[in-house]
Order: structure tokens, then sequence, then C-alpha cells
């Protein structure tokens, strides 16, 4: 901003009618270059899936092809020599997911169930030292399928993990590990609130907060049998931006994954999980659609975990009190899709 | 009976006056014309006094608003430059986690109550119009405040909900979305109705001298011609008195608008050198707090911090346009904060490659100033030799300002009042020459 300024008139004489009428210093009305102009990007319409397609399992994910090689081994131009000379496996995670990926900030770390299972792929590209070859950026919701497809060339990821539902959609646009954990949509209310269920809230016309981009979001809006057709569906960014609607009263409940809910409840006792499973959310580990070498080698580590107790090592760490009181037996994987 | 007798009365003559006969006093007769001339110049002298007194008033009394209104608009900018430091202070805090530096909290605390008790002296001195903005921004003060401490309690017990209400409360200090309040542009609306209140009433401080350059030409040129007319009728080379009072009205004249251009430059060039420089000065301190807010947000979103990047910018933009450090060879860079902010720049950028390269670690430590840079430079020590620079110059800038403005209007006061006296011997002299020449038909 500069101010402008005009000669001054200044001897008396001349000043006869001169100075009455001479221009002034002026002050500009308003802050020059403060706002940019905002812009609104125009997005694809996302591919849907057809009949055929969602008559198949959509947990079916590529068969591992013999056993983990070793992180010397690894064919030329597969994704994992890839990674591995970069020299860093970039991941895509929740910052705020209490229990699955959130930042401790005691400790200043990413931390989680999600988390562990990455640090098991990383190791499994880069050696026993490997998760400090992670690099983790956070994402949204909404941003996990468009940092897979964008690609990690491109300041996307190689591999999310993000509490994400395996559906026959996603699969059009990126590909699925196989199931590494089995979640239920369930529903996030105050305590004495009085609502016991989902169908509780739909009767009495409450509002009900959901993230952008999540299956959870995606089911209350379909609604199909007109099961949620009385709601008021409040979306917000992240999961945690439903924990704070409800707490400052613009919300009367969230929707989400038990797993995800559970989190929410552990930061505020006032809340509490209520109502049964009223979906099932099979979680996957998401990488590049076309990454298919990769997907082999991360359900080949998964499968491993499965067997070897590293995976009922990580529930026991993170959701043996919270979710059940035991290890629980971890899903079967299912496999059988071709390679496009 | 006799007849009455009767008795006339003469006529008698008419009394014999010892006066000489009244002459007509018309107003074609030269006596007649002097006792008109006297009483314009009389009434001439008095619309001077009074005419050139509200004049120089006016324009002491606008000068006295600019001052006014630019103490109001540095005020507000303390006020500004004092929140988003709050939040900038906030958001690292969040970043240090448990590690919370008792005298980073102090500061805050601090300057969060330093703003709230200047916008409760900003709204006294505000008009209507304003006092909606700053009850807005009172009101906004409040919530933000609220949610700041939501977020360190939450941040304190390992809560990531914490970091949700940090990025609520920063987007109460400032967002771009125009339907959304936020403090910093209910703040700004008001400062950029006292700029426009400092340029308005600079204006009428330039038009305000019209009046005493009128009248007093007016009367200047009414005293010359009766002088020339009383040369003709007279065949008097000069009338002293009114000879004196054209002398004396000129030299006052020539004083008082000496005295008003000068008040009136010095207002111009308060306003143009060092309020502006304080404007500039405190504009680009407040948008590189509200920056080093968004750089700290990015790293709380670690990896995902684009949109707090383009903040980034946008604060970045104010500050280089500021400082006049956009291209390479600008003026700014010759300056202590230009040289001071580039360094911070250089520190931001390496910052966000670290971040953006998966170190997020070390782009933290970087931004605490807990790491140097590669190039060895202190990204806290760079920003705060910016912010120290750049106080040091709204402050004393501002100061200088406000001195300037106050010493234009003092003077006025004492043209005033010596324009009415002057004025007053004027009439009292331009009546006495008008009083010898009528005298001589007495």
């Amino acid at each position: 901003m500069r101010w402008h300024r005009r000669p001054l008139v200044s001897l008396a004489l001349g000043s006869l009618v001169v100075v009455a009428c001479s221009g002034s210093v002026r002050l500009p009305g308003a802050i020059e270059g403060e706002v940019p102009p905002t812009t609104t990007a125009i997005t694809p319409a996302a591919p849907t899936c057809t009949a055929a397609n969602a008559a198949l399992n959509p947990q079916r994910s590529y068969e591992p092809q013999g056993p983990l090689p070793s992180p010397e081994n690894f064919p030329i131009d597969s994704t994992m020599a890839k990674i591995r000379t970069r020299g860093k496996l970039i991941v895509g995670v929740s910052g705020d997911t209490l229990l699955f990926g959130a930042r401790n900030p005691l400790k200043n770390q990413i931390e989680g169930f999600d988390i562990d299972m990455l640090k098991e792929v990383a190791k499994a590209i880069f050696g026993p030292d490997g998760e400090s070859n992670i690099s983790y950026k956070v994402i949204t919701y909404a941003d996990r399928l468009p940092n897979l497809e964008a690609g990690p060339d491109n300041g996307g990821v190689d591999i999310v993990a993000h509490t994400m539902t395996i559906n026959c959609n996603r699969w059009l646009r990126i590909a699925f590990s196989s199931t590494y954990f089995d979640a239920g949509q369930r529903v996030l209310v105050k305590k004495g609130s009085g609502f016991k269920n989902i169908d509780e809230l739909n009767a009495d016309k409450a509002t009900v907060c959901a993230p952008e981009g999540s299956t959870n979001i995606d089911l209350l809006r379909r609604n199909e049998g007109n099961r949620f057709g009385q709601l008021v569906v409040l979306a917000k960014p992240d999961v945690t931006d439903c924990l704070v609607a409800m707490q400052q009263g613009e919300a009367d409940g969230a929707t989400g994954d038990d797993t995800v809910l559970a989190g929410l409840a552990a930061q505020d006792p006032n809340t509490e999980v209520v109502g049964d499973k009223f979906t099932d959310e099979p979680y996957g580990l998401g990488m590049g659609k076309d990454n298919v070498d990769f997907v082999r080698f991360v359900n080949t580590v998964i499968a491993d975990m499965r067997t070897d107790g590293r995976w009922s090592a990580i529930y026991s760490k993170w959701l043996v009190g919270v979710l059940s009181d035991t290890v629980i037996d971890p899903p079967p994987a299912i496999y059988g899709r071709e390679a496009p | 009976m006799p007849p009455a007798a009767t008795t006339t009365t003469p006529p008698q003559p008419p009394p014999l006056s010892t006066q000489p006969p009244a002459r007509r006093l018309t107003f074609t007769s030269t006596p007649a014309r002097l006792s008109v001339l006297r009483a314009v110049f009389i009434v001439l002298a008095v619309v001077f006094a009074v005419v050139s007194a509200f004049g120089v008033n006016q324009r002491a009394k606008a000068i006295d608003h600019v001052s006014t209104a630019s103490a109001q608009l540095l005020a507000l900018q303390d006020i500004q430059v004092r929140i988003v430091h709050a939040d900038a202070i906030a958001s690292s805090s969040y970043l240090r986690s448990g590690q919370e530096d008792p005298a980073q909290r102090t500061a805050y605390l601090d300057e969060i109550s330093k703003a709230g008790d200047g916008l409760v002296a900003v709204s006294a001195a505000a008009g209507a119009g304003d006092l909606a903005q700053l009850s807005e921004a009172s009101r906004l003060l409040g919530s933000y405040v609220g949610l700041v401490e939501q977020a360190r309690a939450n941040n304190r017990q390992g809560f990531p909900v914490g970091a949700t209400y940090q990025r609520q409360a920063n987007s109460i200090i400032s967002n771009a979305d125009t339907d959304v309040p936020d403090i910093v542009s209910s703040l700004q609306t008001v400062e950029a109705s006292q700029r426009s209140q400092v340029n308005h009433n600079l204006a009428t401080a330039h038009r305000a001298g019209i009046w005493l350059h009128l009248s007093g030409w007016l009367l200047f040129i009414s005293l010359a011609v009766g002088s020339w007319w009383l040369w003709r009728t007279f065949r008097r080379i000069v009338n002293i008195p009114i000879a004196v009072a054209l002398l004396v009205l000129f030299l006052l004249l020539l004083i008082g608008g000496t005295t008003q251009a000068g008040a009136v430059s010095d207002a111009d060039s308060a306003v143009g050198n060092q309020l502006s420089a304080a404007d500039d000065a405190a504009q680009a301190r407040a948008a590189a707090f509200e920056a080093r807010s968004q750089e700290a947000l990015t790293l709380i979103n670690r990896g995902n911090g684009a949109a707090n990047e383009v903040n980034w910018q946008r604060g970045d933009d104010v500050v280089r346009t500021e400082l006049d450090i956009r291209e390479p060879g600008d003026a700014g860079f010759q300056t202590d904060a230009g040289r001071a902010y580039n360094n911070y720049r250089i520190a931001h950028a390496e910052i966000r490659d670290l971040d953006n390269k998966g170190n997020w670690d070390a782009a933290v430590a970087v931004s605490l100033g807990e790491q140097l840079t590669a190039s060895n430079a202190d990204a806290v020590a760079a920003f705060d030799e910016f912010d120290k620079t750049v106080g040091q110059l709204a402050t004393s800038e501002g100061a200088n300002a406000s001195a300037r403005l106050s010493d234009a209007v003092s003077p006025m006061h004492t043209l005033r009042n010596l324009v009415v006296v002057v004025a007053l011997l004027i009439g009292g002299l331009a009546a006495l020459g008008c009083g010898q020449r009528l005298r001589e038909y007495r």
C-alpha cells in the first residue's frame, strides 16, 4: 500500500485560493493485495459401479504371489523397488482419529492401529528399521482417493491407511489390500440425550454429523429405504470436527465407524457410542489402481501378520478394552480379483 | 356700550436662526459617501474577523480530527498486531505439545489482555458505524480465547480434537470466507473507516484555508479602492491610518497564509510520511504474525497444510508489498526490516521443503528455533529480528505522526486570536482615516 502525495503550494500570496483547493495526502480506503480471488475447482463426477461389478464381493483383492521377497530382491521395475530407491514410503493417514491414526501431542508423533499396519509394510520394504523411512501425510477423508490417484510423483501418496472402507465404487479409482479390519457404522450421542440408536435420532429429526467423503455420509445421503429421511445431515471435513460440532451444540449426534467413534468417546466422557452396527465397513489399505504388484506385496505382509501374531499384538495394543475385552481374530483374506 | 376693541396680531417674521442652514445628507454628497465608506470598512473588518477566525478554527479542528483519526488508526493497528501475535504464540505453543513455554504463555495472556483493553478504549472514542464492528471484534475475541483454551486443554491431555479447536480459533482471527466474520476483518473495516476520516479531515483542512484569504483580500481591496477614492477626492497623497491598515492587513495575510499553509503542510507531511510509514509497518507486522500462525498450522496439519500454506502466502504477499521487497533489487531489501523478513522467508521455504519431503520432525524443530536451517539460519531469531525492527518503526513513526499533527494545530489557535484582534484594529484604523476627512466638513 502506498499513500499518494501531491506537491503542496505553501507561499502565502500564491496560496490566495490555491491553498484552499490544493490536493491533500490520501490514505487508501482499503488495504490492497489482501484477499486473492477465490476459485472453485470443478470436481469430475466419480465413477460408479455397474450392476455386474456390484454383485461381486468388493473385498476380493489380488492374491499374493509366493512368499514375501526380501528388500534386496524386489524386481527392478516393481513399485516396491521404486519406493526403496526413493528412500521414503509416502503414506496418507488420519491425524485425528484417536486409536487408528492420531497425532499424540505429548510425543509429537502420529500413532494408532493404522500407523502400526503401515510400519509393518515399511519394514517389509526397507528392513527392520523401515519405520523411520515413512513419510507421513495427514489427509482428510475426502483427500484419500485423490492422493492415491495423484501418486507420489505428483504430490500424492503410495499408500493410505485411514479407516477406509473397501467398496465397489472405490475399486474403480484405487486398489485395496485384503481386509485388515472389520468395522461397522454406529452412532455417537451425548450421554443422557435418550437416543439409543440412529433410528431414534431419525424419528426425532435430529442433526447428525458425518465427515465429507466418508461412506458414512454417503449412506445417510443415499437414504435407502427412507431410513434416514428425517435426519438433518451435517457434513464436516473430518471426524473430530463432528465431535466439536456436538460439543458446541451444532449436532445431536455423529455417525461413523465404531472404531472411529470409540476414539471420539475417549476424548469426551460426556458422549457415548450407542446402537448396533447398522453397516459393515471392511477396512483395506488403499494403493494406486495400477500398482497391482504393490497390492500383492502388501497382501503378503498382512497375511504374514495374521498368522505370526503381529496383527493380534497391534489389536491388543490399541483396541482391547475399547472395542472388545480380548483380542479378536483378524478378518480372513478374500482374494480372486483379476489384474486389469 | 362701546364696541369691543379688536386687536390684531401683526404677522411674525420667521425667526432668525443663529445656526447655519443644515446641509442635506445625501449619498451624492462627499461627507455622506465618507460616512458610508467608514461604515463599509467597519463592517468588512468585522466580517473579516468573524469569517477568517471561523476558517482558521475550521482548519485547526480539521487537523485536530486528522490527529484523532490517526490515533484511532494506530490504536486499532496495535490491537490487531497484539491479537495476531497472540494467535501466533498459541499456534506455536500447540506445536510444542506438552512442552509449553511459560514465558510464551505469559506473553499470550498479556497480548490478549492488552488487546481487550485496547478495544474498550477505541470503542469509547468510536462513532456509531464503527462501534458495531468493534463490538463484533470484542465478541469474537471472547470466542477465540475460549477456543484456544479448549485446544490447549485437549492438547495437554493428548486428544487430537484439540487441533480442531485450534483451527477453529485461528479461523476466528482471520479467514478468507467473506460470509464468516473474523476479528481481523472487523478491525480492518474500522481501520479503513479511520483512514477515510483522515482523508476527509485533511481535505476539510485544505478547504478551510479559503475563508481567511477571501475575506482578507476582499477587505484589502476595499481599503485600497477606498484609499484611491480618498486620494482623488481630497488630493491628499496618503491617508495614514488607512495606509497603516493596508500594511497591517497585508502582513496579517502574509503571516496567516504562511502559518495556515505551514500547518496543513505539516499535517500532509505527518500523514504522508510518518503515519503512512507507521501504517505500512503495522500492516506488515500484522500480516507477518498471521503468516507465522499459518506456518504453525501447516505443521500441525502435518503434510496436509496446503490451505494453510496458501494463507501463509497471502500474509507474505502483504508483508512484501508493505516492505517493498517484491522483486530482487527493490528498495526494501536495503532496510533492516526488509533484510530480516527476507531471512525469515528463506527459513520458511526450508521448513516447507522439509515438511513436503516428509521430514516433519526437522521442519517443526526449525520452525520452533530448536534447529538451524541448512544455511545456519535461526527461523525464530530471524522472525523476532523482523518483528523488533518493524515494531520499533511502527511505534516511532506513529509517535512522530501524532507529535507533528499536534504541533500543526497549536499555531492555529494563536493565529485565530491574532486575526480577530488585528481585524478589529484594521477596522478602527480605517474608521479613523475616514473620520479625519469627515471632520474637514464640520
